[in-house]
């Protein structure tokens, strides 16, 4: 359809006979154009993670975490914050214990839209730990320098500071000195968050 | 036999140009969205209104229904989805295109209304890579613009061409990413 209104475009506009080159080269732009879009199909990683996925309540999941990571997790809850900024995170709530778990975009959904807020869901996807020890908060002090470009509060401006975020709206330098009095405190050498890398999700 | 460059040239320059303006424009809103995205939200329009209810509830007091008649006092008529407590002295209700946040005890809250911000919304929306053929649709947008720099510059011949003023104007553009570079990196 596109290439009959192309090649009867350049007729109308340029109805020179001899002049083939123009038609030849919309024609071929255009077809390849369409070849690419019809070939790259939307063949995603969501068949391989599909496999042995574990429908779990939020409850269970925050209390045995260790059981359930690196693996794919169905849980569902009521969608309490979307991220205004960037929209690649979310956060899922079970409002009947509080349990609340960060839920990251996966490669096939760009972003989340805050009309999911409020909305109960059933998300299915990968279950990840963040751990964040000091070589993390060195490195994330690190690419803040060199952003060369530093935001005191509001949101996470880095890689680092976007993983480790958990909806709490600080910036990094904020985060980073929170998280440096939590490992502190834990007297551990390391703490760690939870997530999931969403593959897919359903209104229920 | 010749092959006629030049016109090649003009007409890949030209066809191009014509077949990826709207893709210029999509990515170039988008980008200037992008670049200040710590000043200001493209993607929603976001009002707040603190509040201040006439007395204090108690979580056993507030039902659905009297979640909904709370909202109804707060001219929030008809646009309830839901609500839970994120503690015990607090809560958090979803109506359409918004929340509403109440401390319990105080009385204090704060409503918020959100709303897709037209045109940004959508160009970002793009600029993100919603799906995996617009993923190689921007690349083949990303490598036409290559082409038609090319090509734009093989266009005008003499004085005021690549070998002349065009040689200058382009160098004097190159000098702000070097300079960039030199100093950042």
């Amino acid at each position: 359809m596109i290439i009959i209104l192309s090649l009867r475009f350049q007729s109308i506009y340029e109805p020179k006979p001899t002049d083939e080159m123009n038609k030849k080269f919309a024609f071929g732009f255009i077809t390849l154009t369409i070849l690419f879009a019809c070939n790259t199909g939307n063949k995603t990683g969501q068949d391989e993670n599909k496999d042995e996925i574990l429908e779990v309540a939020l409850s269970e999941l925050m209390e045995n975490r260790e059981k359930y990571v690196d693996k794919s997790v169905l849980v569902t809850g009521i969608i309490d914050h979307v991220c205004r900024e960037t929209g690649k995170k979310m956060f899922l709530v079970d409002p009947e214990n509080k349990e609340r778990i960060k839920i990251t975009v996966g490669k096939n959904i760009p972003t989340f839209d805050v009309e999911l807020e409020g909305s109960e869901l059933q998300v299915t996807g990968i279950f990840q730990e963040l751990v964040i020890d000091e070589d993390y908060l060195a490195k994330w002090e690190e690419e803040l320098t060199s952003k060369h470009d530093t935001m005191e509060e509001g949101h996470a401006q880095t890689q680092h500071g976007e993983m480790a975020d958990q909806g709490l709206h600080v910036g990094d330098m904020q985060q980073i000195s929170s998280y440096r009095k939590q490992l502190e405190e834990s007297g551990k050498d390391h703490i760690a968050f939870y997530s999931i890398e969403c593959i897919e999700f359903a209104k229920k | 036999m010749k092959i006629r460059w030049r016109k090649w040239n003009r007409v890949v320059h030209r066809d191009l140009s014509y077949f990826f303006t709207g893709m210029t424009i999509i990515y170039a809103l988008s980008g200037i969205a992008l670049n200040h995205i710590k000043d200001w939200n493209p993607n929603y329009i976001i009002h707040t209104k603190e509040i201040q209810l006439d007395k204090s509830y108690t979580r056993e007091e507030l039902t659905e229904a009297a979640v909904i008649n709370l909202l109804e006092q707060l001219g929030e008529i008809e646009t309830y989805k839901k609500h839970y407590f994120p503690a015990d002295d607090q809560l958090k209700v979803f109506i359409a295109g918004g929340s509403v946040y109440i401390n319990l005890k105080s009385g204090n809250g704060l409503v918020e209304k959100i709303r897709r911000r037209p045109l940004f919304h959508q160009v970002n929306f793009l600029h993100y890579n919603p799906i995996r053929w617009w993923t190689w649709f921007s690349d083949i947008f990303c490598v036409a613009l290559i082409l038609i720099t090319i090509t734009g510059l093989l266009i005008i011949r003499g004085k005021n061409g690549i070998a002349g003023r065009g040689w200058w104007m382009t160098a004097l553009g190159l000098i702000i990413p070097v300079a960039a570079l030199i100093l950042l990196l």
